[in-house]
């Protein structure tokens, strides 16, 4: 009896275990799962360090700048710029060119204390060296023009005038000119005319500084 | 001497075939349970589906809040005080502004166009030669609008 339950034993864990050996002899599926997960994870890296170079290269700053300054200070080998609150210092390239407000060649010795300057230098070997220093008249330089965001208030029936309410500018209103030179715009960019624009329309007005309390428009865009 | 009409052979045979009955039973009730649980798992482990873009609904309108809110503009395709060697160049960056218009303005010029859903816009602009104060605004139609200074000098020089 004992030798007839072991062979019904032996020969039931013999049919129970094969399903077991026919998965283990059918390795390869997972293997090649295996090589899948392997391949997903190495494009994933590759992704991840193009990501990073891309971000560490636009952080990395380039190595051709242009400034604009008051000179503070100025040798032969050195030159001190101030804009503001920024102060840049500079080593003076021995091929460096000057040159003054027309475009004209001048000598380092030209170049004083007060004066303004455009510094053209270029970032090598941990210092930046002035390649190309230029007289400039800041005021020149300044961008003036304004943009401003706001609703038309009230558009003139006899002058090229609209009273605007900035969004941003506590309610209080500005008076716009335009002209035949004014560049009106849809939202989309597209040409439309001043009449498109009515009393209460949310615009975009890009202008001059004030001439006698009143703005010059170069653009309205229309919100 | 045994012959197969003997009891024992019988009854070996009839434990033989018992014990294959209930081990092939048992053995494919368990490999059937193991089948079905491993393809239940398996999509999870072999495609990993990365998550979605923010690109709900709510993030496509405009936020209602009011005006003034901190925005931020980046320029992605230079950086402030760069020199560029060429007049034409195109002005590339984002916003946390979606759908809303970008201005441009050069010392001669102003630039028009508007950011896509995500924020992001490409504008191509015209440089004057030599130093360019740039300001570039951003605005919707909800009043939200944010404004930056960019300085990039356009020359021809030979910097090296």
């Amino acid at each position: 009896m004992k030798y007839f339950i072991f062979i019904f034993i032996f020969i039931t864990y013999i049919n129970v275990s094969f399903p077991f050996s026919s998965q283990a002899q059918t390795a390869v599926p997972s293997k090649s799962l295996d090589e899948n997960i392997e391949n997903l994870r190495e494009n994933i890296q590759e992704k991840v360090k193009e990501k990073l170079s891309e971000i560490t290269d636009n952080e990395k700053p380039h190595p051709k700048k242009a400034y604009v300054g008051t000179i503070t200070d100025i040798n032969e080998t050195e030159l001190k710029i101030k804009n503001g609150e920024n102060n840049y210092e500079f080593t003076i390239a021995e091929d460096a060119t000057f040159a003054n407000l027309k475009l004209a060649k001048i000598k380092l010795s030209d170049l004083k204390i007060g004066q303004n300057v455009l510094v053209l230098s270029l970032n090598k070997d941990t210092l930046i060296y002035a390649k190309r220093i230029i007289q400039v008249d800041p005021e020149k330089l300044e961008n003036k023009r304004l943009t401003i965001s706001g609703t038309i208030a009230d558009i003139s029936t006899t002058d090229s005038v609209f009273t605007f309410i900035p969004a941003n500018n506590g309610g209080k209103e500005m008076q716009m000119k335009y002209s035949d030179k004014t560049e009106i715009r849809s939202r989309e960019n597209k040409v439309i005319k001043f009449s498109d624009l009515k009393k209460g329309q949310k615009i975009i007005s890009v202008c001059n500084q004030a001439q006698n309390q009143s703005y010059s428009t170069l653009r309205l865009i229309s919100l | 001497m045994i012959t197969l009409e003997s009891p024992m052979i019988k009854t070996l045979i009839l434990t033989i075939i018992f014990g294959l009955i209930v081990g092939l039973g048992l053995g494919g009730t368990v490999f059937y349970l193991r089948q079905t649980q491993k393809s239940n798992q398996s999509p999870s482990t072999i495609i990993p589906t990365l998550a979605p873009e923010n690109n709900s609904e709510n993030d496509l309108k405009p936020s209602p809040s009011p005006a003034n809110t901190d925005t931020k503009i980046t320029i992605t395709s230079h950086q402030n005080y760069d020199i560029v060697t060429t007049s034409k160049i195109t002005l590339k960056g984002s916003t946390t502004l979606a759908d809303s218009v970008i201005i441009i303005s050069t010392p001669v010029n102003v630039y028009q166009g508007t950011t896509d859903k995500d924020g992001n816009f490409s504008q191509s602009i015209d440089l004057e030669s030599g130093y360019n104060h740039l300001t570039i605004s951003v605005i919707n139609s909800n009043n939200q609008e944010n404004h930056i200074n960019y300085y990039l000098t356009y020359s021809t020089a030979k910097i090296e």
